[in-house]
């Protein structure tokens, strides 16, 4: 059965509920009465509850019930989202997050975890026993005929495979009678074959149920939510016209033979109304279905029918997906990346036109594929960065300063390694730029700057990497400030000379800080070399610009995947060595007379732009096989870096995949990989951003 | 139609699940095969599901299409709700074991 799986699948759209309930509220705490917040806010408890109690997490129910309560008073007006509530609902967005987990697995509940979870109760209890002016009286006005409220129509249909997929329609119903009362169910068994046939693992019932109950539509909906995928759901508002009913029935009427009768069994409509509907359905209504809008103008208020299939089709596009099996898929796609350049090598060898040109076809076509694989790997940079509203919401009252996150380029996709491994780097730039970069409050209101300080949050793509940028409006760096702390730790002598950039770098150098107090949050000079540290790990660069008194952006340049390049292959001696395709600019030829200048000056004039060459033989002490012949040189370019490499013959074009040196190469600062080429040979791939740094300290020193 | 025939009787034991749901079913088919009606002692059933209650709901509808009927009796009370929620039980409650 495949119970895991949907609680795999309750778990993760849990987490993302939570995340949203948390945007939300922070959202609400700039714009406190805005009803769609609070309504998503609400939403979200509540589905977080209701699928909960499908599976029976009990300790999760409960407290999301608590916090459900809170919401409906916000909701209903009889209290505000002030932000002392706000602070306490985003507490508890973070209990039910602890939760989750340990009552997944089943285990009991720690003693810290159940201390938390009474305070927050208590805490919410306070607000939500706390006296009710005026609104006492509005809520028994909505709900004038109380118990005798004629009861809901609900209709359930469910795909045959729930059963197997480890849901039952059973724990719906135990969820429905918690919040009301099922009034009485009829099984349907006009669905099922005789039991001879039946498969008795799928589920071929139908339900029709009257269904007495106050709360709002919405709830009942939501009772459904989890089962959305595996059925469908018809609600019929109590006191709705007849004419609704008349639809119902007719719905009903081309999957049983007695629609009237089952809506008598269940005591949805009485005899009376039946006949009415019926008298009046031959001509009238049954002509007019599908309805025209009239009829769903009707009742706008008590609610049309349920969302057709059709419409929840619509906003479900997505599926999950294992990231195991989504791993295998892309080794896989790797795999065949290889054995179709394999194939295509050998076809040009064996100088078999027709079979070159389906070769070149087939690569053609993989590369389609790798494209859409890799694809699948990308996500959204933009949930990442919301995280940080949190962060920045609590650290800014912390520090008693006020600051506000302004993101852009959320959209920018990135490799989803990538995102998961970038997270803590980033974390730890905004801390950073909240606790160092950003003034007080009153200093900032004493230099003319506006109360707000703001940190940045902004992603984009640009050739063939991404670029994250966290920028401050705060202090700026103080160069002379990281200068002397510099040499006062030893980190460099006082006499180097040292443009910006270099010193600014400083400043993720290991055992650095300029801080003057050491805060809880992020200086003790242990975070920024992490930083540093961790971006490296991913391929990536830091980058720093600073103003003094505008604020300071870090820049962090990250390849766009870990897995597979498109690469540009040279031979030099016997070695062959891949260029990533996205750093390589042009190609040059490397004849007699540029030969000699570069030679004399270690420099080339490229049209009129000097460009460091590097003779990739030397480099890597290989035996060039040069002859007399020319060779050649590839240039490169890695941010607003260029530089030439000298290498005997460009072979073309190569995709690769990247397979990564042992931790015994990890000090090569010029190779970043190898990959196995078609030939069976191996290949390393350079690593241009170090090799550009090898050659640009060769030109300093 | 042999209506002096006495019952099938039939005692189940354990749980009424997706489980067992292919055992239940075989059994039920044999028992229909006798043309007369059918009664199922619940006492030793410990918990039961849709597709447990799927199967007894298919088996009193064929039943009754040959003119019998499906007797369900001596069940713990904690199913109670559970099979008068899908009609398995005559809407006076039940006697309890």
């Amino acid at each position: 059965m495949n119970l895991d799986a949907a609680v795999e699948t309750y778990r993760v759209e849990s987490l993302e509920l939570l995340d949203v309930m948390e945007q939300s509220l922070i959202a609400l705490e700039h714009d406190t009465a805005n009803p769609e917040l609070i309504n998503a806010i609400f939403r979200t408890a509540h589905t977080i509850k209701g699928t909960g109690g499908v599976f029976g997490f009990d300790p999760i129910v409960g407290f999301t019930h608590q916090v459900e309560s809170l919401l409906d008073r916000i909701r209903q007006d009889q209290l505000s989202a002030d932000s002392g509530l706000i602070g306490l609902l985003l507490d508890c967005a973070d209990h039910i997050r602890n939760l989750l987990e340990p009552v997944i697995a089943g285990h009991p509940l720690s003693g810290a975890l159940t201390g938390t979870g009474q305070t927050l109760q208590a805490a919410l209890a306070r607000y939500i026993e706390a006296p009710i002016a005026a609104t006492a009286t509005r809520s028994g006005d909505d709900h004038a005929a109380g118990a005798d409220t004629p009861a809901w129509h609900l209709s359930l249909r469910f795909d045959p495979a729930i059963l197997q997929r480890g849901l039952d329609p059973v724990s719906l119903f135990n969820y429905l009678n918690g919040m009301g009362t099922i009034v009485r169910l009829v099984p349907l068994l006009d669905q099922a074959p005789p039991l001879a046939a039946l498969d008795p693992e799928r589920c071929f019932l139908g339900f029709e149920l009257s269904y007495r109950t106050d709360a709002p539509r919405e709830a009942i909906e939501s009772a459904f939510e989890f089962f959305r995928e595996d059925g469908t759901l018809q609600l019929v508002a109590p006191g709705s016209p007849l004419s609704d009913y008349a639809r119902l029935l007719q719905t009903l009427a081309e999957s049983t033979g007695q629609a009237g009768e089952l809506l008598l069994r269940t005591g949805t409509l009485t005899p009376a109304e039946l006949e009415r509907i019926l008298t009046r359905e031959d001509t009238p209504v049954a002509a007019a279905i599908p309805p025209p809008p009239a009829v769903t103008q009707t009742r706008a208020a008590a609610g049309q029918a349920a969302p057709s299939p059709g419409h929840k089709a619509a906003d479900r596009h997505f599926i999950r997906i294992d990231s195991d099996r989504l791993q295998l898929l892309i080794n896989l796609v790797g795999e065949l990346v290889i054995a179709g350049a394999n194939t295509h090598l050998l076809a040009r060898q064996a100088r078999a036109a027709p079979v070159v040109e389906s070769a070149a076809n087939l690569i053609r076509l993989i590369e389609e594929v790798r494209n859409i694989a890799l694809g699948l790997q990308m996500v959204q940079i933009g949930s990442t960065f919301q995280r940080f509203q949190r962060v920045v919401h609590d650290v800014s009252r912390e520090l008693g300063k006020e600051i506000e996150l302004h993101i852009s380029g959320g959209d920018t996709e990135l490799d989803k390694s990538v995102v998961e491994q970038i997270g803590d780097p980033l974390m730890h730039l905004v801390r950073n730029a909240m606790d160092h970069g950003i003034e007080p409050v009153a200093e900032r209101l004493a230099l003319g700057k506006s109360r707000h300080g703001t940190v940045s949050l902004n992603a984009c793509h640009d050739s063939g990497s991404i670029v994250l940028e966290v920028s401050d409006d705060g202090y700026g760096l103080n160069r002379d400030k990281i200068l002397a702390r510099a040499v006062e730790k030893g980190i460099r002598p006082a006499e180097a000379v040292l443009s910006n950039a270099d010193i600014y770098a400083l400043i993720f150098e290991p055992g650095f800080s300029t801080a003057d107090q050491i805060s809880s949050l992020s200086g003790r000079g242990v975070g920024l070399d992490v930083v540093k540290r961790n971006v490296e790990a991913l391929r990536g660069e830091i980058q720093v610009e600073s103003e003094p008194g505008h604020g300071t952006l870090i820049r962090i340049r990250l390849p766009l995947t870990l897995a597979i390049i498109d690469g540009f292959l040279v031979r030099v001696g016997n070695e062959r060595y891949v260029i990533p395709m996205d750093m390589l600019v042009e190609c040059l030829e490397y004849d007699g007379q540029t030969r000699q200048q570069s030679t004399r000056q270690g420099y080339l004039d490229v049209r009129g732009e000097v460009l460091p060459v590097i003779r990739l033989a030397d480099l890597f002490s290989v035996r060039s096989t040069r002859t007399e012949r020319r060779e050649n040189i590839a240039v490169v370019r890695y941010g607003h870096q260029r530089a030439g490499l000298i290498v005997d013959e460009l072979l073309g074009e190569f995709q690769t995949v990247i397979k990564p040196l042992g931790a015994l190469f990890s000090r090569l600062a010029t190779l970043s990989g190898s990959t196995i080429l078609g030939s069976g040979e191996v290949a390393l791939i350079l690593d241009i951003p170090g090799l550009i740094h090898h050659v640009m300290t060769r030109e300093l020193s | 139609m042999n209506a002096v025939a006495a019952p099938l009787e039939l005692a189940l034991a354990g749980e009424l699940t997706i489980y067992s749901a292919n055992d239940l079913r075989n059994l039920l088919v044999t028992a229909l095969d006798q043309a007369r009606d059918v009664r199922i002692d619940l006492g030793e059933v410990s918990d039961i599901d849709t597709a447990g209650l799927q199967l007894l709901l298919v088996a009193r509808r064929e039943l009754a299409q040959q003119g019998h009927r499906l007797l369900l009796q001596g069940h713990h009370s904690h199913l109670t709700d559970l099979l008068t929620l899908y009609q398995l039980l005559p809407d006076t409650p039940p006697h309890e074991p």
